[in-house]
């Protein structure tokens, strides 16, 4: 076996002198990488019109001379190369080399580098706009933006896939409805869309059809069809189908769902590569938190009963009624019990994940519309959907929402030292509105509809670990508190005047605006009262030379919106973010960090990672997740949640010595603390070869 | 006799010996048995809690023991050595 010369650099990160890592190792790995490896497989263009020519009469790109002309190309590429961009560890250069950079149709040569990429992205996305290229493109290799991996992945190229990748939609309780699901699954998992379903309104097993009692088989069924659906759809063997299906905690199945995950389960009942989440309205957590007893639903009765389904009723309201109507058939079971199974389900899987209904609706802008019902794969997407009524051939099907999202990240630390929060939210914002534009789910009508009136994108942030450390702030005090109080208002600002202005000069808004909580003003009560500026003084420090918005100028953008309107729906939502935190050097998304020095296994080596900005001096500063009190990580997503107006992937790091009762108790602090959803459980197994910070 | 007890209180106002440790850390624990042993006094600190501590130190791993004189580091053992650590004990 012959090592790697760059993996040999990579390793010799760990080896200690004077009891500290060799860190500097990983730039001799980068450089390695690139004179050993990346250059020497990376096909030579004399010049760049050759290279541009080349890529485009091979169809590699698409014809970019459509809407520019090569001068204008040559202006965007030197400006980009003049930046002089460097992969800062090797792990970024490698993702990036592995997963991302156009190849030769042999897949040996590579086609692009990083800032190739680069500019392809911001050309494609600029359509013949000079200077929005140049925008882009300075945002991009700046590195304080990165739109998800569907569209830095496939923009500009001739033969790609599409440029968003998260979908979702409710499935009616009757066949048609069925039917539509599964076949929106097959066509969105083709073009490698992640999509989640609301099963909730399915009867539950037992349940009648055509009024002959106990002939419903429930969800389970329509599980097992979707999962088979999603891997069988795999876009090409390339990469497997992933989907997502959330039901209502008060759905009779609910057991049944949850018993699905559990590993010693029967495989006829087991489902292993479908997501599942739960839906968690208020009532639930109200009677787990009192130890009561909880009734379960029969959602057909219910339905038959009231005209409405089960899922979209208020359940403060309607639970008693429910309890006491004869005509409705239920299940008593006990609701803490219910809470300790799905803790329990999760320390054995990592699922279900939890979408809190009423801390998702209460806060909701658009709750005259709609509610929002239910989440999707990484539980940050929250907005409204409705049920379509698909009907025979020759009768009109009646397409309600679908939700389609495309999002991307902000990179906290590089958009804080090169004080442009302000210029990156905006031209992100226009990045992703572009997204939504081009993007045309045609196959999928109810998914098509929501994308073509609302709009809806998710700018998200990343490297909050990583940033805080660098500053020397513990990522659980009350300076990170205090930090993202007011970089993520400063967000929530710049987003929302740009949607205002796209919507001012477009002449158009969302559909629905006019009924919103932002045309009524009601949204913007937290933040015409009073300044929201930086309590402590090192956070001050931290912003000094960058504007922060007053209550004043909150006033100015309340009446600008009410003026012209927005064109996005809904704007922020921060995902989880894997690979394209590696390629920016970033901590991902805005959770806790779990190494300090990462360890991960390619083939047949190992590569160590670093996290970002980590120094000998700073090192205690990258404290693990799972070492964290859960609570304080809660707490910190529970600020930035307050300017957010979809989800954050929140992920709970537990121990093996935590119990069932202490994820619990976690799951009701969330939901106290005004968390819309909870990601996967992980639990930490005990090992102490695990202890990169250990001296033996 | 009386010199013995002249000696500790003044020992203990000018020397101290400072523990970075952390949780679920076998070497750790290791060093805490020996010192608990020989009936040292010590104070203890997780990195991690205090990392701006670690970083006036320039504690890198743990277990680092210190021995502190008036706030001087005399000398300082990283590991659980305990031949070293007997000779950081004795100056």
């Amino acid at each position: 076996m012959v090592t790697k010369k760059w993996i040999l650099l990579n390793n010799e990160i760990m080896v200690k002198n004077d009891d500290e890592f060799s860190l500097g190792k990983d730039k001799d790995a980068v450089r390695s990488y690139f004179l050993d490896y990346v250059n020497k497989n990376t096909v030579f263009f004399y010049t760049l019109k050759e290279k541009i020519d080349y890529l485009i009469e091979q169809e590699y790109y698409i014809d970019f001379y459509q809407w520019y002309t090569f001068e204008q190309m040559q202006e965007v590429y030197d400006m980009v190369y003049a930046k002089k961009f460097r992969f800062q560890s090797f792990m970024s250069a490698f993702k990036f080399f592995q997963s991302y950079a156009l190849r030769d149709d042999s897949g040996e040569k590579f086609l692009e580098r990083y800032e190739d990429r680069v500019v392809a992205v911001s050309l494609f996305l600029a359509r013949g706009d000079v200077k929005q290229a140049r925008e882009y493109a300075e945002m991009l290799i700046n590195q304080e933006y990165q739109p998800a991996t569907p569209t830095f992945l496939n923009s500009g190229k001739k033969r790609s896939g599409e440029l968003v990748s998260c979908f979702l939609d409710e499935i009616g309780d009757n066949l048609n409805g069925i039917g539509y699901a599964i076949d929106s699954a097959m066509k969105l998992s083709s073009i490698g869309g992640g999509v989640s379903f609301n099963l909730s309104k399915i009867r539950a097993r037992g349940e009648s059809i055509k009024d002959v009692e106990g002939r419903a088989g429930g969800v389970l069924p329509i599980m097992k069809i979707l999962e088979d659906t999603f891997s069988y759809a795999n876009q090409l063997g390339q990469r497997p189908g992933a989907g997502a299906v959330y039901l209502n905690v008060f759905h009779t199945d609910i057991e049944e769902f949850l018993d699905c995950k559990k590993i010693n389960v029967d495989e006829k009942v087991r489902i292993k590569s479908l997501s599942i989440g739960v839906v968690v309205p208020d009532k639930f957590m109200e009677l787990a938190e009192k130890d009561e007893a909880c009734y379960l639903f029969h959602p057909h009765t219910v339905l038959k009963q009231y005209g409405k389904y089960l899922d979209e009723m208020d359940m403060d309201e309607m639970y008693e009624e429910l309890v006491t109507n004869p005509a409705v058939k239920k299940k008593k079971v006990n609701a803490r019990h219910l809470m300790v199974k799905i803790a329990q389900t999760q320390k054995e899987s990592g699922y279900p994940y939890l979408f809190f209904k009423g801390n998702a609706n209460r806060s909701h802008a658009l709750k005259d519309i709609g509610n929002v019902k239910f989440s999707n794969l990484c539980t940050e997407i929250m907005q409204i959907s409705d049920v379509s009524d698909i009907e025979i051939y020759g009768t009109e099907d009646k397409i309600r929402y679908g939700i389609s999202c495309n999002l991307g990240s902000l990179n906290i630390a590089t958009v804080m030292d090169n004080k442009r929060i302000r210029e990156a939210v905006k031209t992100a914002m226009r990045s992703l509105t572009i997204v939504s534009d081009i993007t045309n789910i045609a196959m999928v009508p109810s998914v098509q509809k929501a994308n073509k009136e609302l709009h809806s994108v998710g700018l998200g942030a990343m490297n909050l670990h990583g940033f805080l450390a660098k500053n020397f702030i513990m990522y659980e005090s009350k300076e990170a508190l205090d930090f993202c109080n007011v970089f993520f208002m400063m967000v929530n600002f710049y987003s929302l005047q740009s949607s205002m202005e796209i919507a001012r000069e477009r002449k158009e808004t969302f559909v629905g605006f006019k009924a919103s909580e932002y045309a009524n003003g009601n949204y913007f009560t937290q933040y015409i009262a009073k300044d929201i500026v930086p309590v402590n003084e090192k956070i001050a420090a931290l912003f000094e030379g960058v504007e922060i918005p007053t209550a004043a100028d909150w006033t100015q953008l309340m009446n600008d919106v009410k003026e012209h309107g927005i064109f996005h729906a809904y704007r922020l939502a921060i995902a989880p973010n894997q690979s394209t935190s590696y390629i920016m050097n970033a901590t991902a998304s805005v959770m806790p960090v779990v190494d300090v020095i990462e360890v991960r296994e390619y083939g047949d080596s190992t590569t160590y990672y670093p996290m970002p900005y980590l120094n000998n001096d700073n090192y205690f500063f990258y404290k693990s997740a799972y070492d964290m009190d859960q609570k304080n990580v809660l707490r910190l997503i529970s600020v930035i949640q307050k300017h957010v107006d979809q989800g954050i992937s929140t992920i709970l790091h537990t121990n093996t010595k935590d119990t069932t009762r202490d994820i619990a108790k976690y799951y009701i602090y969330a939901h106290k603390m005004g968390l819309k959803s909870l990601y996967y459980t992980r639990t930490r197994k005990a090992g102490i070869d695990e202890c990169v910070s250990c001296s033996v | 006799m009386r010199a013995d007890l002249i000696k500790k209180p003044s020992q203990m106002s000018t020397k101290r010996i400072i523990k970075f440790e952390k949780d679920d850390c076998n070497p750790c624990n290791m060093v805490s048995e020996y010192l608990d042993r020989k009936g040292i006094v010590y104070e203890t600190i997780n990195p991690f809690n205090q990392p701006e501590l670690a970083m006036q130190f320039r504690v890198r791993s743990v277990p680092t023991v210190i021995l502190l004189e008036q706030e001087q580091e005399l000398s300082r053992v990283i590991g659980f050595k305990p031949e070293e650590l007997s000779a950081l004990l004795a100056s």
